[in-house]
């Protein structure tokens, strides 16, 4: 108490002597600022005064409250700065210092014991050394977990890295196999797939079939015949787009061309009786369709050459676009090429028209195609090229086949002849 | 962290010249009142105590409620509020 009343009568200088005894900063001692000089010297010096609680007791009793956990320990660590001030200012400063910093170590320990999974989870991915993660895990099991962690994860990747790959040498492989599976959904495929397998079932149906019937199944419009090439040779390049297959048959092609690999050639050659497009490989004179195509726009691969024959003669009526011949046909840009090739095919495709009994003989066979609707493409490709010679014979045919009439006429000729010789000689 | 208000910007913005007390951040009419009646009428007398007491936050804040009773908040915003302003034209 003697110390308090010596604060309150000494002067100025002595006070600040005296706080810079106390290793107070040095600061002057002023009438308006005397009074907080003090506070803080009797707090540095530790003396309480019961003054201060009476001046400022709400305010204690806050910061009391602010404080509720405080360990026990942390009072007597800040014994020197006493709890309660004397005055509500001064000792409250140093009182929240206090405070502040056992506040401070409760939070910093609870903050701590926060933050270690945090930095562990951020380490984590940074890499951080095991070394150091296990000198702090040892007292806490959340960081062994955290490390047990560690190498769950790297096998993940391990295998995502791996996956990775495969997926690439799969995509490879199937674009090897054909390239065009591109962007077809997985329904499209099981459908594709599904009609696959049906056309297989066909083309063993074809071989229990008479083998004549492939010839019925020619195409007499658009055909041509190329008698310098060898079918083999043409084989790569041809491509039949006649067949009415709706336009998803291009793409189940790579994934049925396993099964039609399986197929034998021959039945593979029967296959047309699905479609109406010649086979240039039953054929000795190498006709095949007219829908010759570059090598780009062949759906035959170079990744897969020795099936370039059997793709071939099954794109015929799979791979070929639906409303292509109705698009070549009535577009103005198609006209040109297809004069073209009437102009170098007309006497051929006249005599192949000659040969065939009738063009709707192929109507019968197309109605045994699932499609059904192929003979209607045949006839809007050219129905006003029948010639008069055409029609003349494919009369003559109706007639024969009608009438009998060749053996008919073969005896009126006869009967003719023997009159003939008869006037000669007479 | 709050933001800063519309009367702490105004004030650091511009030298304080003559300035009344309460254009001070954080002092209102009360604690201005109170300061008046302190003998610390003008800004500039409060910037004085503020660098006599050597910019210490806490012997400043400890100063502002000792005179004027204001609260840690009053006080921190005067506070911050002199000591931009310093900072920026002392």
């Amino acid at each position: 108490m003697a110390d308090l009343d010596d604060f309150d009568t000494m002067s100025d200088a002595d006070l600040r002597a005296k706080m810079i005894s106390q290793g107070l900063p040095n600061i002057p001692v002023t009438n308006s600022s005397r009074k907080v000089l003090v506070k803080r010297l009797r707090a540095s010096l530790g003396g309480q005064t019961t003054p201060a609680v009476a001046a400022s007791p709400k305010k204690s009793n806050k910061r009391e409250t602010l404080v509720p956990a405080a360990p026990s320990a942390a009072a007597p660590a800040a014994a020197s700065i006493p709890v309660d001030k004397p005055d509500g200012v001064k000792p409250g400063s140093a009182a929240t210092k206090g405070r502040r910093t056992i506040a401070s170590t409760m939070n910093d320990n609870k903050a701590a014991e926060r933050r270690r999974p945090e930095e562990l989870v951020a380490k984590k991915p940074a890499g951080a050394a095991p070394t150091q993660t296990q000198r702090r895990i040892s007292s806490s099991s959340e960081r062994r977990e955290v490390v047990l962690e560690r190498p769950v994860k790297k096998p993940e990747r391990i295998v995502e890295e791996v996956a990775v790959p495969k997926r690439t040498n799969y995509h490879e492989n199937t674009l090897e196999v054909n390239s065009m599976i591109v962007l077809e959904s997985d329904e499209e495929e099981d459908e594709q797939l599904a009609r696959a397998a049906d056309l297989v079932e066909l083309q063993y149906k074809a071989k229990e079939q008479p083998k004549p019937r492939s010839k019925l199944t020619t195409t007499t419009t658009n055909t041509y015949e190329y008698t310098g090439k060898s079918a083999a040779q043409m084989a790569p390049q041809v491509y039949s787009s006649k067949a009415m297959d709706p336009p998803r048959r291009q793409a189940y092609e790579s994934s049925a061309a396993t099964a039609f690999n399986m197929v034998p050639s021959s039945a593979v050659s029967r296959t047309q009786t699905s479609s109406s497009s010649y086979d240039y490989l039953s054929n000795p004179t190498g006709r095949y369709s007219s829908f010759v195509r570059s090598p780009t726009q062949s759906y035959v691969t170079a990744a897969a050459p020795a099936l370039a024959p059997v793709f071939a003669s099954n794109s015929g009526h799979r791979r070929s676009p639906p409303r292509q011949p109705f698009a070549n046909e009535l577009s103005d840009e198609n006209e040109a090429d297809d004069g073209q090739y009437e102009s170098t095919f007309a006497r051929n495709l006249a005599r192949q028209r000659s040969d065939r009994n009738s063009p709707y003989s192929r109507r019968t066979i197309a109605s045994t195609d699932t499609m059904g609707y192929e003979f209607q493409a045949r006839r809007s490709l050219r129905p006003e090229e029948v010639s008069v010679s055409v029609a003349f014979r494919r009369w003559l045919t109706s007639l024969n086949g009608a009438y009998n009439l060749k053996s008919k006429m073969f005896i009126l000729l006869v009967v003719i002849l023997l009159i003939g010789v008869y006037l000669v000689f007479h | 962290m709050s933001g800063t208000t519309q009367k702490y910007r105004n004030f650091v913005a511009e030298p304080m010249g003559n300035k009344s007390v309460t254009e001070l951040a954080g002092i209102g009419e009360t604690l201005g009142g109170r300061l008046t009646e302190a003998g610390f009428d003008k800004a500039y007398t409060v910037l004085g105590q503020y660098l006599v007491l050597k910019k210490d936050e806490e012997l400043f804040k400890d100063w502002m409620k000792d005179v004027c009773h204001a609260s840690s908040k009053q006080a921190s915003d005067c506070y911050n509020c002199l000591n931009d302003w310093c900072e920026e034209f002392l």
